[in-house]
């Protein structure tokens, strides 16, 4: 796609617009659909398709930059979106060893079988945990990197030639990476943290050193990248000429540069911290109860009631199907249930018209819930935009 | 030296707090300087580490406290940060996402419902949130055209309120109720209630004792600190020539927003669980609404 | 009255329709036990006034069991609690008891009981108490949730199990007026007027006009100062402080009446058999009077604020909602079940002394939901002011106090009170020998829990403190 671009002598605008939107789009359902997961595979394959959506934004953006005529922020998003493709090889590549390795040890894949793993199998935990950070947009891990360009691209925009993109892309990217966070607490809380679930879980032990090795690498890899990115910016200087000879990744060199050492500083000072915390006088006891002497594993929060809240917010889209007959009489016998979310692509991308109706019109029902405040606030919002309209 | 006033005076915010609800309870209160005291005491103490924790459980907090350090070397306080540069906006959102995220994963560790209830609770918000906090200080660059806390600060103040007033009072606005939101305040969530059930950021902490909770706490005072700096030196900054006016003014603002904060918990309700995302997306809302008074 | 033997079927006849006030056992013949039903006229149609439902019309329907008897339950749901709790001092299985779980348990092996479970990874239980973090009793409530939402709600008590209902037949005069103040703490005056007036009606005399009117503003005072005290948690409960903190401090006041009037603020040690310990001089009767009236404009503006709250007001309505029909299936009592329009309180149905007003009005609400219970305290907190305020003005002459007699052997006596949290039951029989062989005591916490449970269904989790507040059923009254 990206050699298709050189070869034009001007790109248009177009083409900006077509990456960013499908970039947002891609990326925001991406996400919303891997929170939806059960299974650690269709989870991070779900991931990939946000992080191709992010991809796409920064080159989009960065597009947008060059027919715009700000080469800053052309540099930003082309550099941003070629970085993200590195790096989301390398930590998707981790996590998806980090699932193997899972699945070898406890034999399934489901996530709400895990727990406790982290215990278990430190190494393969901790890499994994590096490898979530990274995939979150944390600093001081690469992830960061390549999504503070692509951030600081749509900044760029937005003061500058296209504010209506660096807009979106600076919602849509933070819409984005904040449920990430939310889908890789999930992961990590319940398949490496907390008391087993499942008799796998349980008996599960580290994996052998050949496949925990290359996991341990790569984590590395995340972490030198993130710290090392002023210095290895300019690896990305002969792919960036090609695709636009003006572009510059020079002024924010520095930027990077402090971003590295303050996220470095935060890593090393917090893991001193945490350590000094773990010397203090301490005594083991059970996590709290509530008094009650015979908890179960079942009392623990699951994937599935984790995600819940935003999966609430996002049912619109997701059309989760739940599975189970409802309770009934004062006295109801014992019931199962059980929740699924439907494979996006066969009615997603085979219906796009009728989605996107219905989308619309379910988006516009957002603000239709009854509560008579925000009625009154938005027809104060109508009216103070009204009247700036008028003054302008 | 703003940064070490951020270190002293954060716990004294809490304090005001508590003083304003109590007299608005018609209640003494208790000391202002309580929460002083409280993390002197809990420093001392043992702790009780459930044994199904791990490590996380303690980096988590850890992890917290040095990235809130770390935001307040970046925010402007009656002058330039002690760090600035261009995209430090940017440093400082991620690592406010870290704190979420470790503290979300410290939650889940202890492999309690009530906690994973309240990190459930808190990803979502925070979620929702991510985008308002993007999207109000979207404005604040488009308006001062700097890329820097600092550099905003430097170009907000008077003049720019009487160019963009309107603006000004919708990021504001929106700010403040982000500002509630992520520091669990009422309406969206409780500090003082009792009931493991409602809660959202105190049951994340359930099993935190001793240091690890005292970390917590004065996390937590900070992150109250920083929220007000930010309306306090981005929105409301004073130029008046004077290093130490200015600095005084600022340090104002933030005990007003306090206070602020103090009189909406007096006087309102929480709102339930499911009207929460409503009240982060209006905030959402409001920046967004703002961003389009200004690229138009 | 005595209980009236009939064959099961025809005794399972005779609850259709009806409240089902109490169910008790009394050794039988030869290892057999007689089941005894007390029973009072079921609620008035929905639509229909409280006065449609005239008062008395108490029965004692009675049945012999032995081993296992068919259970009621399947056919009066409100039978549920009443039959666990057989089996569990009688140890007669009714068969069939689609919920037969322990209502208390055996020493040393509290909460021991199988949970209800919903099935599914996707599934958790939350576990909560016996230990709360307030300063609260002790409960075990174990939700099965998805995500934010309760599918079930399942309450386990019984950590307070003291053995009351076995203490009191053999407790001397002074010691059971001990037991029963201390049933429920907060309900001391309505459990001590039921049992005073069990003992009463055994022994044959009549209390005086005077320590009647006493016994009502004792009774009054208590409701006033505890739906005080539930509006101002309920809107604690939802972060409200202003209405939280005045009704907390006018619940302090109004428990200074009852000591202004006898020297304890739950009225202990004013209700004695036979009357009253301590009278109301006129200057005291003016005295609380005056504070009263005072006491409630406060009161009232407190509480106004509440009402013009918009934030409170959306989190109170449409939440914890109790349908009619649930409420009159599992025999609900007190605000609870007026909140759902089950229109029955005791002191229209059963009146005695200043209570002989047929306009006395009877509060109800429409949903049964938080507001609901809510408004239904504050109506019944205008409403016993108002009562109170001409009943001080106007206080009847005669004795304190008659001196008790011998209780009539082989007697049973029924005593039905509205406390303030709904019906007291209290049951007496006496042996031949004129003493007390055994004793009942159903207290509305005991029905009313289940009530609980089933608002839950479907409802957020984080709203389960705001329902169980609504509710505020007390722990002891239930595990006796």
């Amino acid at each position: 796609m990206l050699r298709v671009v050189t070869w034009a002598e001007q790109p248009s605008d177009w083409w900006g617009w077509l990456l960013v939107l499908t970039g947002l789009v891609s990326g925001i359902l991406g996400v919303v659909f891997a929170l939806a997961q059960h299974d650690l595979k269709r989870l991070l394959a779900c991931h990939s398709v946000e992080n191709l959506g992010i991809i796409a934004l920064g080159l989009g953006l960065g597009l947008l930059g060059l027919s715009g005529g700000s080469p800053l922020a052309a540099a930003l998003g082309l550099g941003g979106g070629l970085l993200h493709v590195w790096n989301h090889a390398w930590f998707k590549s981790l996590l998806f060893m980090g699932a193997g390795a899972l699945g070898k040890a406890t034999g399934s894949l489901q996530i709400e079988s895990g727990g406790g793993l982290l215990r278990r199998m430190p190494g393969t935990g901790g890499a994994f945990l590096v490898g979530s950070a990274a995939i979150s947009g944390l600093p001081p891990l690469n992830g960061f990197v390549s999504e503070f360009l692509i951030f600081m691209s749509a900044l760029e925009l937005l003061a500058s030639v296209h504010p209506l993109a660096g807009a979106a892309g600076l919602g849509g990217l933070a819409l984005i990476s904040g449920l990430a966070v939310a889908c890789f607490t999930k992961v990590c809380g319940v398949v490496f943290l907390g008391e087993p679930r499942s008799p796998g879980a349980q008996k599960a032990t580290e994996i052998r050193g050949s496949m925990l090795v290359p996991m341990l690498l790569l984590a590395g890899l995340c972490l030198l990248v993130g710290v090392m990115a002023p210095l290895g910016i300019g690896v990305l200087g002969a792919p960036l000429q090609q695709l636009a000879p003006q572009a510059d990744l020079e002024p924010i060199r520095g930027s990077l540069g402090w971003v590295a050492a303050l996220g470095g500083l935060v890593l090393l000072a917090g893991l001193g911290l945490g350590h000094a915390l773990s010397r203090r006088p301490s005594q083991p006891g059970m996590t709290w109860d509530c008094g009650y002497s015979r908890p179960t594993a079942r009392m623990q929060y699951t994937a599935a009631s984790f995600a819940g809240p935003l999966l609430e917010m996002f049912s619109f889209v997701l059309k989760p199907r739940h599975h189970g007959s409802p309770l009934e009489g004062h006295f109801p016998a014992p019931v199962g249930h059980h929740g699924e979310v439907c494979d996006p692509f066969t009615q997603r991308l085979y219906e796009p018209i009728s989605r996107s109706l219905m989308r619309l019109a379910l988006r516009v029902r957002v603000f239709q819930h009854g509560e008579v405040q925000l009625y009154l606030l938005y027809i104060l919002i109508t009216l103070v935009a009204l009247f700036i309209w008028e003054a302008l | 030296m703003s940064m070490l006033l951020g270190l002293f005076l954060a716990p004294l915010l809490a304090g005001l707090i508590h003083r304003v609800k109590a007299f608005f309870a018609g209640r003494q209160g208790r000391p202002l300087l309580q929460l002083y005291w409280d993390l002197a005491r809990l420093v001392r103490k043992h702790m009780v580490l459930s044994r199904t924790t791990t490590p996380v459980f303690l980096l988590g907090p850890a992890l917290s406290l040095v990235s809130l350090l770390a935001c307040l070397t970046l925010i402007p306080l009656g002058g330039p940060a002690l760090l600035r540069f261009p995209g430090d906006i940017l440093l400082f959102l991620g690592l406010l996402a870290l704190v979420r995220f470790a503290t979300v994963l410290a939650a889940m560790d202890t492999g309690s419902s009530f906690e994973g209830m309240g990190a459930s609770r808190e990803v979502a918000i925070g979620a929702l949130a991510e985008p308002g906090i993007f999207l109000s200080l979207a404005v604040l660059v488009v308006q001062t055209r700097a890329l820097s806390l600092s550099g905003i600060w430097a170009r907000s103040g008077p003049e720019l309120w009487s160019r963009a007033g309107l603006v000004m009072v919708l990021v504001g606005i929106a700010m403040f109720l982000l500002l509630l939101a992520e520091n669990s305040r009422i309406p969206v969530d409780d500090p003082n209630t009792h009931l493991e059930l409602t809660m959202i950021h105190e049951v994340m902490v359930l099993d935190h004792s001793g240091p690890a909770l005292a970390v917590i706490e004065y996390a937590s005072a900070l992150k109250l600190w920083i929220g007000s700096l930010l309306l306090s030196s981005l929105v409301f900054p004073l130029h008046s020539g004077s290093a130490w006016l200015d600095l005084l003014g600022g340090v104002g603002v933030v005990f007003l927003v306090a206070l602020a904060v103090g009189l909406v918990e007096s006087t309102s309700a929480r709102l339930s669980m499911l009207r929460v995302p409503q009240f982060v997306g209006l905030s959402s809302a409001l920046s967004l609404l703002a961003l389009f008074l200004v690229i138009r | 009255m005595k209980p009236e033997i009939l064959s099961y079927p025809e005794f399972s006849k005779k609850l259709a329709g009806r409240h089902l006030a109490a169910l008790m056992g009394l050794p039988g013949r030869s290892g057999s036990v007689l089941m005894v039903a007390v029973t009072t006229p079921g609620a008035p149609s929905a639509g229909e006034e409280a006065g449609a439902c005239p008062p008395g019309g108490l029965q004692l329907p009675a049945t012999v069991v032995e081993g296992t008897f068919p259970s009621l339950t399947l056919e009066h749901p409100q039978a549920h609690g009443f039959e666990r709790e057989f089996f569990e001092e009688w140890k007669v299985r009714p068969e069939g008891h689609p919920w037969l779980k322990p209502v208390r348990f055996p020493q040393g092996q509290p909460g021991l009981t199988d949970f209800f479970k919903v099935s599914g990874e996707e599934i958790h239980e939350v576990a909560v108490g016996p230990v709360h973090a307030g300063v609260i009793e002790p409960g075990h409530f174990r939700f099965q949730c998805r995500g934010e939402e309760v599918l079930h709600l399942e309450i386990s008590l019984g950590y307070q199990h003291r053995g009351v209902e076995k203490a009191l037949p053999g407790a001397s005069p002074a010691r059971s007026m001990a037991y029963v103040e201390t049933l429920a703490g907060d309900t001391s005056v309505g459990h001590a007027l039921a049992w005073c007036r069990n003992l009463e009606a055994l022994a044959g005399i009549r209390v005086s006009a005077r320590a009647e009117a006493l016994r009502a503003v004792a009774l009054e005072l208590e409701r006033l100062a505890n739906h005080c005290g539930d509006l101002g948690a309920l809107a604690g409960d939802v972060g409200y402080l202003p209405t939280a903190s005045f009704c907390g401090r006018l619940r302090g006041d109004l428990l200074n009446l009852t000591g202004l009037a006898c020297g304890n603020r739950f009225g202990r040690g004013w209700i004695r058999p036979g009357g009253v310990a301590w009278d109301l001089e006129p200057v005291r009767a003016e005295q609380i009077r005056t504070r009263l009236a005072g006491i409630m404009r406060d009161v009232r503006q407190a509480l106004d604020l509440l009402g013009r709250s918009g934030s409170v007001q959306a989190r109170f309505e449409r939440t914890g909602i109790l349908t009619r029909e649930a409420a009159l299936e599992l025999g609900l009592v007190g605000p609870v079940a007026r909140a759902s329009g089950v229109a029955l309180d005791c002191r229209r149905q059963f009146p005695w002394g200043p209570y002989l007003d047929p306009a006395f009005p009877v509060c109800t609400g429409l949903l049964g939901d938080v507001a609901c219970r809510a408004r239904v305290r504050i109506d019944e907190m205008e409403v016993s002011a108002a009562f109170l305020d001409s009943l001080l003005a106007h206080l009847p002459e005669g004795p304190l106090r008659v001196g008790m007699r011998a209780m009539a052997p082989k007697a049973f006596s029924v005593s039905l009170v509205e406390g303030w949290r709904g019906q007291i039951c209290h049951v007496a029989a006496t042996d031949t020998q004129g003493h007390l062989l055994a004793c009942k005591v159903v207290d509305p916490s005991f029905r009313n829990w289940f009530g609980l449970a089933l608002a839950l269904r479907g409802q957020q989790i984080s709203d389960f403190p705001l329902c169980n507040k609504s509710f505020n059923l007390s722990y002891c009254g239930h595990d006796l």
